[in-house]
């Protein structure tokens, strides 16, 4: 049996960075989801790791103020999906950082504000990747569902 | 995101809807923040018609519990839709903030004082 993915959904989509650019992002997700009959869930937890990634693309990317893109390329079959999302703002390694698991211990007075999102992203995704190549941030998300 | 804010018996309720993440999160923050700046001490986020929250939705929620930690008041999170709720355990907040299953308990358990 090939390893090979057999997509048979490929779409690229264009974000400004600007907050708002997360209804389209989500509309796109819940069409491919009612297109390739995934469970509600799939669509939920796609839509916060890819939010998650763009928020702080739009938050810390790019110079406030500026105006930038982030290209959005989701390929996809019924039981699995790639999600790519690349950025010309600062050189930024998402994953570079450990999981911030000190911070799930503490309890209110003491915890900072932030620092999980990109911990989500890597709770929900099979796998993780980020390179800088050709002046762009590149990240690619790949999940695996067995059965939905 | 629209907020209808609720009152009753001296607790204040606000019911969030659709969507708490990075567009709209700041409409839930600037809610609170006005409700908590004209003295309400006790409150009840009622979840029940949430699907979906990100780190930007917790953050709301994690404001509002340093607050009323800080000035002494309380908050219960009501009614977590399967999504909100595994957010809130991933993130560790089930292990820090009240939880009703709905709004009526945490209600009930806030009149009592218990």
């Amino acid at each position: 049996m090939s390893n090979e993915p057999h997509y048979t959904v490929d779409r690229s989509l264009q974000l400004r960075n600007d907050m708002q650019e997360l209804m389209r992002l989500n509309e796109e997700l819940e069409a491919i989801g009612a297109e390739l009959d995934w469970s509600p869930r799939a669509v939920l937890d796609l839509s916060l790791a890819c939010e998650e990634l763009v928020v702080n693309i739009v938050n810390y990317g790019y110079p406030v103020g500026s105006e930038g893109f982030i290209e959005v390329g989701l390929r996809a079959s019924k039981d699995e999906v790639e999600i790519t999302l690349a950025d010309r703002g600062n050189p930024f390694d998402p994953f570079k950082d450990p999981d911030p698991l000190d911070l799930l211990e503490m309890d209110v007075d003491d915890r900072p504000i932030g620092g999980l999102g990109i911990f989500f992203v890597k709770r929900l995704m099979d796998e993780v990747h980020y390179e800088f190549a050709d002046g762009m941030n590149q990240v690619r998300l790949r999940k695996r569902w067995s059965k939905q | 995101m629209n907020i209808q804010v609720e009152e009753i018996g001296g607790v204040t309720i606000i019911p969030l809807e659709g969507r708490l993440d990075g567009n709209n999160a700041g409409v839930a923050e600037g809610v609170f923040l006005g409700l908590f700046a004209e003295g309400k001490g006790t409150f009840v986020f009622d979840f029940s018609e949430l699907q979906y929250i990100s780190s930007a939705g917790l953050r709301v929620v994690l404001v509002a519990a340093k607050k009323l930690r800080a000035s002494k008041g309380r908050m219960i999170c009501a009614n977590l839709a399967e999504q909100v709720y595994d957010v809130f355990e991933m993130s560790g907040f089930t292990s820090i903030l009240e939880i009703a299953g709905t709004k009526e308990e945490a209600l009930a358990k806030l009149q009592a004082g218990a």
